[in-house]
Order: C-alpha cells, then structure tokens, then sequence
C-alpha cells in the first residue's frame, strides 16, 4: 500500500498532559533525551499505537489523525517501531531474518514490495546475515535487524527506542543515512536516548524543550547528515597519568596464548589470541558490531570454551589460576568475573539487598559483604533495596549485577556494554567506581560508548588488529 | 528427516480420536496400529533423533507402570508366578501395557511435531487462508518453546558466570535449581509481556479497527502459552 499523500504543517502533534507539547513537520528527527526510568519506552509504544493507555491516544495526531482514530492494521503500515531491546523484534516463526523480513512485508503490503525489502537490506548492510537465526545476531547487528524489519513496512513514523547506544558509533552516521533514504518523502522520526543529546554541532530547528522529568527534546531536518565521530581515544588517553604510571612498569595479571574459538553453528572463529594484561589496566575493547568482541569476553570467562596454549591468571597474593575443567567452570568467576547485558538473567532473590551480596556470598569474598550496599548507595540503588529486582526500572535493575560485581572486586573484571541503557547520572558515578578499583585487578569491558571509554580505559584493543603473536598489547600510539 | 505439517497435523487428529472418543477396544487397534505405522514412517530417513527420543522420554514411566500394574497392583489378582517368586498380574500386565502404549503414541506425535520445519509449518498455515492473528497464535507453541530453551541456556551461562554451580555435582546442580528457574518462569513473563506490544506493532495483531479485547485476547494466550511453556520446561529441567 503506498504511503498517504497528506501534507500538512504539522506531520506529527503530540499534546499530551504533564508530558513536552512536540509539533514537528515532515521529515523531521525527534531526540528525547531523558533520565532512566522517566516513562520514555512507555512514550514510545503511545506512539506506535500499542500502548494499554488507550485514552492517550487521542492527544497523538499523525498527519492530522488522532491515532485512535487509526485502524490498527494501518497503524502497522504507518508507524514501525525498534525497541530497546532488539530482540524483541524478532518472533521467531520463521528460521531466517530474510523470513522474518518477508512476514512482516506479506503483513502490510508495502509500495516496493521485494525490491524494497533488497534496498533495505543493502542500505543496513544485512545482506550477509539473511540465512542467519535472527536470534544469534550479535547485538548491533539485531539492532540494524530490527530497524529493517521497521523500515520495509516505509512508515511514516519511525519510533526508536534507545538505539543509537548500541550501535557501532562510526557505522551511526551511515545508519542515520539509511533511515532518511528509507523513509518515505514524508517520513519523520521520533528517537529516545538515555545519554547524549544531539551534540550542538547538529542543525537544531528551534531551541531544545526541557521539563520536569529532564527530558530535553530536539528536533532537527531528518536529512542533516550525522557527523562521523572524532576518535575520542587517543588524546584522553595519552594524557591520563595513570597510563604512563603503568607502562611497562607491572607483571602481567593475564597472560593468554593460542586462544581459538569457533563456533560450528555460524562458522565464526576467533583467534589465535595472544593477549598480556598488567594489573591496573582497564582495557576498552573497541570494533565493528559481530566481530568477536563479546565472544573473547566470554572465552575468557570460561562461559565459551576456547582452546588454548596458555591462560594464566595472577592472584594479588603470586598464585596463578588456570582454567578448571568444565564441571568446576563456575569457580573461574572468583578470578574471572563477567558481568552480563541481561541483568534478568542472573536476579532470582527476594529483595535487591539479598542479591546484591549473592555474588559474594557465591565467592567466599566474606570481607567485602557490606560492600555491595555501599556501592548500591554510590549508584542510588539505596531507595530499592528491600523491593524485588524485578518491581524496579530497568536501569536500577541493570546496576544490581554491576554492584555485585564490583563488590567482589575479582583480578579480572569483564563487562559487555555496561552503560548501555543507564542515563548520564548512572554512568557518572559508574566511570567513578571503575576508575576507584584496586590496583592489583584489570578490567576489561566492550563499550561503544566513546565518553565512557574515554573516561576509563587505559588502553584500547581492537579486536580486528589482534594477531598471533602480538605480544602485549597497549595504548595504539 | 523433518515430517510435514500435514502428516504432524494428520496423526495428532487420529491419535485424540483414538485415545478419547473411540471405545476402548477400538481405540485400542487403532492407536496401536498408528503407532506402528508412524515408528516405520519415521524408521525411514529418520534425522530427527526419534530413537533416542522416544526412550529418554518414555522409559521412565512404561517400565515403572508395567512392574507396578502387573506384579504389585494387588487390584488385579495373581495369574501365574515367576520363578515361584513374583507374581504376575495378567489383567494389570494388560492394563500398564495399555497405559504405555498410549505415552509411546503421545511421544511420537510430540516427536513428529518437533521434527516440523518452522518455515514449513507456516506456510502451511498461511496455505489453509488463516488470518495472520491466528497463524500467529497456532506458532506460538512452536517459538515459546524454542525461547525459553534458548533463554534457558543464557540464564545457565549467567548463574555460572556469577559462581553458581550450575554445571557442577548433581547435589550441587539441585541446590542451584531456583538460580535457573526463578530467572526462566519470570524472566518468560517479562519479555512476553515486551514482546506483545512490538508484535502488535509489526502488524501481527488484528487487521481490524483496534479494540481493547482484541489486545487482550493476544497478551492473554501469550501469557497463557508462556506459563505453559514454563511449566513444561520446569519439569523436565533435569539436563541440568
């Protein structure tokens, strides 16, 4: 079905009460940038028309529609929305992305049709993925999945909730490009961030709004290209003390030789991995989405089993830890502790407070048990700690496996994507407890976060430029 | 060898009429002459682990129901003795056998069903003119199963990243039970209750006007599946 010839002044008008009054044209890009937990993923299903607050729905009005006055299955063809979690997206009933593409295509019959949905793909760069499980894409590459399952149906209205955090930041401005190509002539964009509104040097069509709940929304020409990011890295880094204190200067707490890894399903190999990290190092691992960087995160936690010639781990004390067989894994953690995205998939205690000293009370690391609710005050946890893990925000619930962690404080501390989903206030404080650790621990973490990794890391790695043999592996000067 | 919709969906229908509205003794030929003629059916070409499958499922419960029926069910009274020790029960030997043939019967159908393709299944669907809700709905069994497994093998992953001994001694692997299942049973809800909304939105909800009931009808059978679905998986966690 082609895509309604309105044209109005005001594309889309939202008026909805205690919330900022947004009246944008055509072709506009929306940026809500707010605080964690302040309603910004509930505001995005009222716009995609999928809200329970149907009462709501008359305060939206698309090209002059009040959304309630849309019929459903045309909201589905007008507006396509990419969750947080891109997951989500995917339902699974057919093996394939390029299946999951043509069901949503058979559902809303777009203009276009198949070579629309070749465009799309070609656009995102998800012609190598098509034959993939949509299920076993890494994260940035289900967030581009998850776009182009919204992107065929041409909407007029594309509603991203939190994308940009998860997406490689140079890929960002090609994606940026994409979506404005895609959309049809009158196609705007609503977008939401936890953290980093539209930098000044984007073109802003009026002031930005800020309200109570801090939400601050900018709008600006949905065709303005995106800057590509300026490398963040090297100047911070050079410049940071602390980095020169360790150069050369510590023996190494991890010492890895050899490591492989591959996965038969997908035929994906990591490796051979020769890897060195001192003591005190908190190493930024950095590259393109899909190309193996939770995956050595994982083989280093023994949560992937890797071959290898060598894998050492030095304890404060001058004991060396080797990896246990397999029935013993879990005992890896006290020297090897990996923090997952999903803080869902580790809570299963009562209370905050309970869970927050599980992972030491797991550990033995009785002399640090009060110190997971000190950390929980630091990262304002404190109001949650006697409610379930699962009645609070999703961004309090992220920092629960995070505290624990930290409480630990194990050798070797290993996060994958830790600010994703927390707000500015979040990450603050986060940078100040990662940049507190012990000296005699190294952390490794994936972020694509260039702010975060410049306020943290020691040392860059990029995963494309690990070699065999590379020996030691630091500041990329 | 992955079996048809159509055969699945054709040996589901003979085995519930067989099992429940014919009378007992020919319900009794013609479930067990379905049964022999789907073990030779997937005899042939079979990729699809039925062997192993239908022993790991059955075996647990038709060798315990034979020796419970037909030696100690005093209901049914002795016919013979073995080695002048144990009793045999003839009319309980025939009931336990009864008893197992039709578990065989529901696994092999189970079985048939794991063997369909995905992608064959709905088209299948999509084949018979079924609305897109519907098709939806008829998948659901299909991919709630396969994201609770999936989410199963994250959640084992996580309690052992934390220290959990989930992949430990069996002592230990029992003790861990409730760090797999809490974050599985709960975790099922939450992102069933996430993931309805962008369905809706991708345009698998009602083709019709919008009204609340028809929300509620998805998010209802959804859930419904979801703690189905768990409660399937909480009872036959064992692997680990």
């Amino acid at each position: 079905m082609s895509s309604p010839a309105i044209v109005c002044q005001a594309a889309l008008r939202i008026e909805l009460p205690d919330y900022p009054a947004i009246v944008a044209p055509a072709r506009t890009h929306i940026v809500v940038t707010g605080p964690s937990g302040t309603g910004k993923s509930a505001f995005c299903l009222l716009l995609a028309g999928v809200s329970d607050e149907t009462e709501h729905e008359t305060h939206v009005r698309l090209f002059g529609d009040p959304l309630n006055k849309i019929p459903f299955g045309e909201r589905a063809r007008r507006i396509g929305l990419v969750p947080s979690d891109p997951f989500l997206a995917f339902t699974g009933i057919k093996r394939t992305l390029l299946g999951e593409l043509e069901m949503i295509q058979r559902l809303v019959e777009p203009a276009g049709g198949r070579s629309f949905l070749e465009h799309v793909v070609r656009r995102l760069d998800l012609a190598d993925h098509l034959d993939r499980d949509p299920f076993t894409l890494s994260g940035g590459e289900a967030v581009r999945a998850a776009l182009a399952m919204a992107l065929v149906k041409r909407p007029l209205l594309l509603v991203l909730d939190q994308m940009h955090e998860q997406i490689d930041p140079a890929a960002l401005p090609r994606i940026l490009a994409g979506i404005a190509e895609l959309l049809p002539a009158t196609g705007l964009v609503f977008e939401t961030r936890s953290r980093g509104a539209l930098s000044s040097s984007t073109t802003q069509q009026g002031e930005p709004v800020t309200d109570e709940r801090g939400w601050r929304v900018d709008l600006r020409s949905l065709d303005a290209s995106e800057a590509a990011p300026a490398d963040p890295f090297a100047a911070p880094l050079r410049s940071r003390p602390d980095v020169e204190h360790l150069e050369g200067t510590r023996p190494p707490l991890l010492w890895i030789e050899g490591l492989r890894h591959r996965y038969p399903s997908s035929g994906f190999s990591l490796g051979p991995v020769d890897l060195q990290v001192a003591a005190g190092e908190r190493i930024a691992m950095v590259g393109p989405n899909g190309s193996g960087k939770s995956t050595l995160l994982k083989c280093l936690a023994l949560l992937e089993r890797p071959s290898f010639g060598r894998m050492e781990i030095s304890g404060a004390d001058a004991s060396i830890a080797t990896p246990p067989p397999e029935r013993q894994a879990h005992r890896w953690a006290a020297h090897a502790l990996y923090c997952f995205q999903r803080p869902e998939d580790q809570l299963y205690l009562s209370s905050v407070r309970e869970e927050l000293a599980e992972t030491s009370r797991l550990l033995g690391v009785a002399a640090t048990s009060g110190a997971a609710t000190q950390l929980a005050q630091l990262l304002g946890l404190e109001p949650y700690l006697d409610r379930s893990p699962y009645d609070i925000p999703r961004s309090a619930r992220r920092l629960i496996p995070l505290a624990g962690a930290l409480a630990v404080d194990p050798p070797l501390l290993l996060l994958d994507e830790p600010t994703v989903g927390l707000d500015d206030a979040q990450v603050a404080c986060l940078i100040e407890l990662l940049n507190e650790r012990r000296r005699a621990g190294a952390t490794i973490f994936i972020s694509h976060d260039q702010t975060f990794i410049a306020a943290v890391a020691t040392n860059l790695l990029d995963i494309r430029e690990l070699q065999p043999h590379q020996g030691h592996l630091s500041n990329p000067d | 060898m992955s079996f048809r919709p159509a055969v699945a969906g054709a040996a589901t229908i003979v085995s519930i009429v067989s099992l429940f509205l014919l009378s007992p003794r020919w319900g009794g030929i013609v479930y067990t002459a379905l049964l022999i003629v789907l073990l030779l059916l997937a005899r042939r070409g079979d990729r699809s682990r039925l062997g192993p499958r239908l022993i790991a499922w059955t075996a647990p419960f038709i060798m315990p129901l034979i020796v419970v029926h037909g030696v100690l069910n005093a209901q049914f009274p002795v016919t013979s003795w073995w080695l002048d020790m144990i009793p045999i029960r003839s009319a309980g030997l025939t009931f336990g056998s009864d008893l197992a043939v039709r578990i065989l019967l529901f696994s092999v159908v189970a079985a048939y069903w794991l063997s369909v393709d995905r992608d064959a299944m709905v088209e299948a669907l999509i084949r018979l003119r079924l609305p897109t809700p519907l098709i939806m709905l008829a998948m659901q069994g299909f991919v709630m199963g396969r994201l609770v497994q999936e989410r199963i093998q994250a959640i084992h992953l996580a309690q052992r990243a934390r220290g959990i001994p989930v992949s430990a001694s069996l002592a230990q692997r029992i003790a861990s039970m409730p760090a797999l299942l809490v974050p599985v049973v709960v975790g099922t809800f939450v992102e069933a209750e996430a993931r309805v909304p962008v369905l809706l939105a991708h345009g698998y909800g009602r083709l019709e006007p919008s009204t609340r009931s028809a929300r509620l009808e998805l998010r209802t059978v959804i859930l419904g599946l979801a703690m189905l679905v768990c409660l399937a998986f909480a009872m036959t966690v064992d692997q680990y």
